[in-house]
């Protein structure tokens, strides 16, 4: 694995205004994960671990701070450039899976990869496959009214290593599903990590799942503990 | 209930959670205060222009009512209608001759009382030719006459002098130039003197034998005169009856109907819209209640619970919309009748506030019709949904909504228009519209599909991905299609359509349209007056005239059979004028029978006008006879002629084919446009042929043409308001996939996605979608435009490629940029913040 830093965060804070006062969400984050490693953010809710999340994928700006994905500094881009530099290289994964409702399990695949400007037909292949990887092969037409949880957290994790991206961020992905589906989907989720060799960062709250990665970082009152 | 709670009310709940959701009935709200509006201003313009309509029209009867008697009315008759409150006017017209020195001069007197006109206004000046004219609302005073200019010329007088009148002599205070009520009847050829009604005993000329026609004009309020047409309707003998201004003036007539057929088409498009737009609307709000109809039923809430609340809420939206639309509506129309009444300098009656009923009864129907037909379905919401939408087979559209929005737009448009034939061809066209819409957008899908198969990397991600989005949306993309092209096919109607057909409209009452009659042309003369004419520019066709008076129908004698003489109106009071033609002219058309053959020559057959064969009940084989001269002749009616007296030519009920009047004496008519600066023509011809009568009818059509002008205004801001609601159907049609399509573009945009390709795919998606909906309902559009004006209004069209051109270019450019614009929102916030707003 190589040792170069996958994700760098340096004094890190995200401060929101509430009304007629300001709301401290993150405050003086320091993170580091070389490409590879696996990092779990654990936390009980309403502590800023989506927040954080969204800051170290380039979703959303800090308020203070420094952060640098894959040796890019995030701050040097505008919105644009950073959707630009998260095409093909960062997946993501989400609580609430994020599925567009009106496209099927196989069109909502081929989403990331139809904007990494792939030709449609190799597109589908590969969605197709992914989709038998995550063992929904006979569900490729079906759209997510029409699937379960656990069905849709498959896809989106389908979704999510269309374009074998070089880091992945997982938002809570067994937070809507039973003990036995997030088992399933967690079992899933570290298989395909291991075998693109992604860069993980997963927040959960879920302490048993966070061991399963190689580092654990504990959010608490805005701050991290490593 | 245990524990001591109470149940909660269908309208409690409604109010409480109505409140809550608030932000999400706005676009109901908007839709149906937008169509209450469109109604409200469009049906009291409507009636206000009407009314002014009739107002302008009452001019030419010099009254709104005029009951034509055989003698002065009686004082009993007087005093009833006079209760009603109408002002009236007796006037008493006749034929009589004034001598001075060795001439006479056949006059045509008019003996009026003060009142007169009662609408209206006559035209006099005192002094020479070329002076200037004043508008007098009275009638002459006691002593005095105003006399046609014709009369001074003829007995060589002038203003101040005393004209000869029966047995006294009365002081010519003015020439008359115009009087409101003067018709280019063959009646009136005479120059006119009018005199005050006291002075008619001095004058000797009325007692038996007189040949006087009275008439009671009558001038009110609509209902007072509606009050004084049931008192009099009763009492008419025969050989009287009662005139309406439209009724007295077919060319009125005609222009008025035309009005009211594009006021009513204003009003028609209007509900339209009104459905379109609640129905977007409506399908939209019923499927965001899904979700919350299964809560409540998890929470224990029995079925008819919801749909109480589900009504309320419907209820209360739609008094809030429907009050919205009102006072917006009232405002609107206010503003337009100020713009018409300042532009045109005319007082526009105030509208009736009971004249606003179909507004708030229109929105009734529509949310009945187009709202809660879906939001009825959401009611069957499986509770199990909150645990698995698969489980919940609930849809809001079906054949249900479908047939009931359908019926509510038929009843309203019938409602509206009052026509069941505009009803019928508008809707029918609509439908057929709207299934040439959905055919269009199934093929343009099909067309993408293809498209995408055959690109590559080249085409750009942006164009990629709103290929995909526009193929895989297949249900919502033709939605939008069918959406747009109706909300584009109602504007296309009003904004080029409209603008054609008030333009044929215009031009069919030509600027070369006749102005002048000559009569009483001799046989001999004719062929040296047509000479005249030529010589100075003029072309006219001659007729020949047959004096002639309608003795017997299917050999029953009219003077013996009191009901045929009363069905025969003035038919058998007066002579008619008979003529005979070879070739059937432009404004006359066959409707039963046949024209002449060639050996009908010489033949006893008439070709009767229509009102003719309605009024003596008569068909093809029926004859009719005529006393000409003392000589009796009988003729067999052989065709029917409908005739379209707004060309203004010389046109005649009875005709002859060729041969037939030969040895009859006749006389010759003819009818043409005199230019502005021909006027010296006349006055030469008048010397050279002094037995020839020159009758103008400009005032006439001065009349009708400014008319048609108001009507024209009237109706282009009525439809400008109609237009806006047009406009608020496309945004309501935005609307309705906004969500979804920011949804998409917050995950696209966190998936890598740039702004740039965001704008393309969206930019390409509307733009295919905008281009679909325009050229499809600029095709339904120009067809709908021939049937109107073919079948309906009786007008040439023709086609104009190049505005069509610019009016899909124009939609489909719009949508696109409103499309492209929409996502703003999502483009200037971080991706993040998009997502967790889309959840």
């Amino acid at each position: 694995m190589s040792s170069a830093p996958a994700l760098v965060a340096r004094n890190v804070a995200k401060t929101v205004a509430t009304g007629d006062t300001s709301l401290t969400i993150l405050d003086d984050i320091e993170l580091s994960l070389n490409a590879g490693d696996s990092l779990s953010i654990v936390g009980t809710s309403g502590s800023g671990k989506s927040t954080l999340l969204a800051l170290l994928a380039g979703l959303d700006l800090p308020t203070r701070g420094h952060i640098e994905l894959l040796g890019n500094n995030l701050a040097s881009l505008d919105e644009d450039g950073r959707a630009a530099w998260r095409a093909a290289r960062v997946g993501f994964v989400f609580q609430s899976f994020q599925l567009l409702a009106g496209l099927s399990a196989l069109d909502n695949v081929l989403l990331p990869l139809e904007l990494a400007g792939v030709r449609l037909s190799e597109a589908r292949e590969t969605a197709r496959k992914l989709l038998a990887q995550v063992g929904l092969a006979h569900r490729t037409a079906h759209t997510p009214r029409q699937l379960s949880g656990g069905e849709q957290q498959r896809v989106a994790i389908a979704r999510a290593f269309a374009c074998r991206p070089a880091i992945l961020f997982a938002d809570e992905p067994t937070g809507n599903l039973d003990g036995a589906t997030g088992a399933q989907i967690i079992d899933l989720l570290f298989a395909l990590n291991a075998e693109q060799t992604t860069t993980l960062v997963l927040v959960t709250h879920d302490e048993a799942l966070a061991g399963r990665c190689s580092r654990v970082a504990r959010l608490a009152s805005g701050r991290l503990h490593a | 209930m245990p524990d001591g709670r109470t149940s909660v009310s269908a309208l409690q709940l409604a109010w409480r959670h109505g409140a809550r959701q608030r932000g999400e009935w706005w676009v109901v709200l908007l839709a149906l205060g937008v169509a209450v509006a469109a109604v409200t201003a469009v049906t009291q313009m409507n009636e206000r222009v009407r009314a002014a309509m009739m107002h302008q029209g009452a001019q030419t009867l010099a009254a709104d009512l005029r009951l034509d008697l055989r003698a002065p009315l009686g004082e009993a008759r007087s005093a009833t209608i006079e209760k009603t409150g109408v002002a009236t006017a007796a006037v008493a017209t006749f034929p009589s001759a004034v001598t001075r020195n060795d001439g006479v001069t056949l006059v045509s007197v008019k003996a009026v009382e003060p009142a007169y006109p009662l609408r209206g206004a006559v035209t006099l000046r005192r002094g020479p030719p070329g002076a200037s004219t004043a508008e007098i609302t009275h009638g002459p005073p006691a002593g005095t006459v105003w006399v046609a200019q014709r009369v001074l010329d003829e007995l060589q007088l002038d203003i101040g002098d005393t004209l000869p009148l029966g047995d006294t002599g009365l002081r010519i205070g003015a020439v008359l130039v115009t009087e409101p009520d003067r018709a280019p009847g063959f009646v009136n050829i005479a120059p006119r003197v009018m005199m005050a009604a006291d002075d008619m005993a001095a004058t000797g000329l009325l007692g038996p034998g007189s040949r006087a026609h009275y008439s009671e004009l009558i001038a009110g309020t609509p209902e007072q005169i509606a009050a004084a047409r049931a008192q009099l309707e009763p009492t008419l003998t025969t050989g009287e009856s009662l005139q309406t201004p439209r009724e007295s003036n077919r060319a009125l007539s005609r222009a008025l109907d035309r009005a009211d057929i594009f006021l009513d088409l204003a009003a028609l498009v209007a509900v339209m819209l009104a459905g379109v737009a609640i129905a977007l609307a409506a399908r939209q709000q019923a499927q965001s209640r899904l979700d919350e109809v299964a809560l409540f039923k998890t929470l224990g809430a029995a079925r008819g619970l919801i749909g109480r609340m589900l009504a309320w809420q419907l209820v209360i939206v739609g008094i809030l919309g429907i009050g919205l639309g009102l006072l917006t509506g009232q405002a609107a129309q206010a503003g337009l009748s100020l713009l018409v009444a300042r532009a045109f300098d005319i007082d526009l009656p105030t509208a009736s506030l009971t004249g606003l009923w179909p507004a708030p009864a229109t929105g009734a129907v529509l949310l009945a019709g187009f709202a809660w037909p879906a939001l009825a379905q959401a009611r069957a919401t499986p509770p199990a949904r909150v645990l698995a939408r698969a489980l919940d087979t609930t849809t809001t559209r079906g054949r249900f909504v479908h047939v009931a929005a359908i019926a509510s737009v038929v009843l309203l448009a019938a409602a509206a228009t009052r026509d069941i034939a505009l009803t019928a061809w508008v809707v029918a066209g609509t439908i057929a519209g709207t299934l040439v819409l959905a055919a269009g957008a199934f093929g343009l899908l099909w067309l993408v599909e293809r498209l995408r198969r055959h690109l590559g990397a080249g085409a750009g991600p942006g164009v990629r991905l709103g290929l995909a989005s526009l193929s895989r949306r297949r249900s919502a993309s033709i939605l939008q299609i069918v959406a747009f092209g109706i909300g584009l096919i109602m504007l296309f109607l009003l904004v080029i359509v409209r603008g054609d057909l008030l333009a044929g409209w215009r031009a069919d009452i030509a600027s070369d349209a006749p102005n002048r009659f000559l009569i009483n042309i001799t046989p001999d003369q004719q062929p040296k007056v047509a000479d005249f004419l030529a010589d100075n520019g003029i072309d006219a066709d001659f007729h020949p005239i047959v004096r002639a008076r309608l003795t017997t129908v299917n050999g029953q004698s009219i003077d013996d059979d009191p009901t045929l003489a009363e069905s025969a109106g003035e038919l058998a009071q007066r002579e008619l004028n008979l003529s005979w033609a070879g070739q059937l002219k432009a404004d006359n058309r066959i409707t039963s029978g046949q024209w002449w053959q060639r050996d009908d020559r010489g033949k006893a057959l008439i070709s009767i006008a229509t009102s003719v064969a309605e009024r003596l009940d008569t068909g093809i084989g029926d004859t009719l006879s005529f006393d000409i001269a003392g000589e009796p002749i009988t003729a067999r009616v052989t065709s029917i002629r409908e005739i379209d007296w707004s060309s203004l030519q010389a046109n005649f009920y009875v005709l002859f084919p060729p041969g037939a009047l030969d040895n009859l004496p006749a006389t010759h008519i003819t009818s043409f446009h005199l230019p502005p600066d021909h006027h010296g023509v006349l006055a030469s011809l008048v010397r050279q042929f002094s037995n020839i009568s020159v009758i103008n009818i400009a005032a006439i059509l001065d009349q009708i043409t400014t008319l048609i002008e108001r009507v024209s205004l009237a109706a282009e801001l009525v439809f400008g308001f109609t237009l806006a609601a047009g406009l608020v159907v496309l945004l309501a049609a935005m609307q309705a996939s906004l969500a979804e399509r920011r949804r998409e573009a917050a995950l696209l945009r966190a998936l890598g996605a740039r702004s740039r390709w965001l704008r393309q795919a969206t930019g390409v998606e509307c733009l295919l979608i905008g281009a679909c909906a325009s050229i499809l309902a600029a095709g339904v559009a120009q067809i709908t435009a021939i049937v109107l004006a073919t079948r309906m209004l009786d007008l040439d069209y023709s086609w104009r490629p190049l505005i069509w051109l610019i009016a899909v270019v124009t939609a489909t450019l719009a949508i696109a940029a409103m499309a492209v614009l929409s996502l703003r929102p999502v483009l200037r916030q971080p991706a993040w913040t998009s997502l967790r707003e889309s959840e």
